[in-house]
């Protein structure tokens, strides 16, 4: 019984909008419509590995070139701050790792790495540790956040790596570098 | 009834429309990662201490004719640096005049020495290995480094942070004249130098 009204009901409803849309030949009404783009957030990077083969205690490894090496494109069709992280080097069958340093200097099984964009000052390099960081541009000496504003805007950049004091050979090591884009 | 069926369609019509405003658009990725690797290398490094021994057992600062001297076989300490394991091997060399070449000393090859041949040894008293011995240092050659260092049970390897004492011992050549029973060399207050060379290899 209940059912049946409320299915009265609707028709009805149904009944009058058809009947004003019909009779409101002499009338006019506006329809707004109001619409928001969705935001898309994306970036690519045009390198995904660095290999730098075998290489010697405590020294400066550099990307080649240093500064174009990987290009950073934002894919999306929104503004983005860019974060990055690092991580520990591990050894590919073993628990052996090096630590990534967090105060751009090494020691036994302890490594360091940074990175630099192009267009900065020269040498000026920016360390990367585990904990994420807003990637920066370092102009005339002056920190700013780097940012992607558009569709396709791009920056590009190279790592420095400084081996470990001392490690043990022969041990093939990986390490990944994460970069994010957040709106800004 | 014409104008119904237009009106539903532009309603339909409608609403289709602003569903797609609505419609999700492919996700992309909002991060990327870029993989490091390497191999660390091989590094060999020892180190000795002393590297100077200086022959004045005499107490005048001069060495006699067919004498032993020694430094003792706690002398001189070998530590392994570097990040692999390593064979050492030891060579010497003739000795030479410093002050003039031409004149030389010839290492020996059997122990023995003789006018103008001479011998050396490297000694080894390690209790803690239960390394104890006295060996001919031989000269290197294309096909050799010299003598094995360290060829007991324990392996011909040591490792980075091992250390090693050991001794060298040296014998002199034969006297070139004798008088009043007493050997001399024909060239008096000549410096003499050699160089006993310690070299290491990646095991």
């Amino acid at each position: 019984m209940k059912l049946g009204i409320v299915g009265v009901l609707l028709s009805g409803i149904v009944a009058l909008a058809f009947a004003s849309l019909v009779m409101a030949q002499g009338d006019s009404e506006e329809i707004t419509i109001t619409a928001n783009t969705e935001s898309v957030i994306g970036i690519t990077l045009s390198q995904a590995n660095l290999d730098l083969g075998n290489v010697a205690s405590n020294t400066e490894y550099l990307s080649e070139p240093p500064a174009e090496w990987c290009t950073i494109t934002n894919t999306g069709n929104t503004s983005v701050d860019l974060k990055i992280k690092g991580e520990d080097a591990k050894h590919i069958d073993s628990y052996y790792r090096w630590n990534l340093s967090d105060d751009e200097t090494n020691g036994e099984d302890e490594y360091v790495l940074w990175y630099h964009i192009a267009g900065d000052d020269v040498g000026s390099y920016t360390l990367i540790t585990e904990g994420e960081i807003t990637m920066q541009r370092i102009k005339d000496g002056s920190q700013s956040a780097l940012s992607l504003q558009s569709h396709d805007d791009h920056v590009q950049f190279g790592l420095k790596l400084l081996t470990p004091t001392h490690f043990h050979a022969g041990r093939p090591m990986e390490a990944n570098i994460t970069i994010s884009a957040v709106a800004n | 009834m014409k104008e119904v069926k237009i009106s539903v369609i532009g309603i339909l019509s409608a609403v289709i429309f602003v569903l797609m405003f609505y419609l999700p658009t492919s996700a992309l990725d909002s991060s990327g990662t870029i993989t490091i690797t390497m191999t660390g290398s091989k590094e060999i490094s020892i180190s000795l201490e002393p590297t100077n021994w200086n022959l004045e057992a005499d107490g005048d600062g001069t060495v006699s004719p067919n004498t032993e001297y020694t430094t003792g076989a706690q002398w001189c300490t070998l530590t392994v640096g570097g990040n692999c394991d390593v064979k050492t091997y030891i060579a010497g060399e003739d000795a030479v005049g410093t002050d003039e070449p031409a004149y030389k000393w010839i290492l020996s090859t059997d122990g023995s020495n003789n006018v103008g041949v001479y011998a050396s040894w490297f000694e080894v008293d390690d209790v803690e290995h239960g390394d104890q011995r006295c060996t001919l240092i031989p000269e290197a050659t294309e096909e050799s480094p010299g003598e094995n260092l360290w060829p007991y049970s324990g392996g011909s390897n040591l490792s980075p942070s091992d250390i090693r004492h050991f001794g060298l011992k040296l014998l002199t050549p034969q006297p070139d004249f004798t008088d009043g029973g007493t050997g001399y060399f024909l060239n008096g207050g000549v410096g003499v130098q050699t160089t006993v060379t310690i070299s290491a290899v990646a095991a």
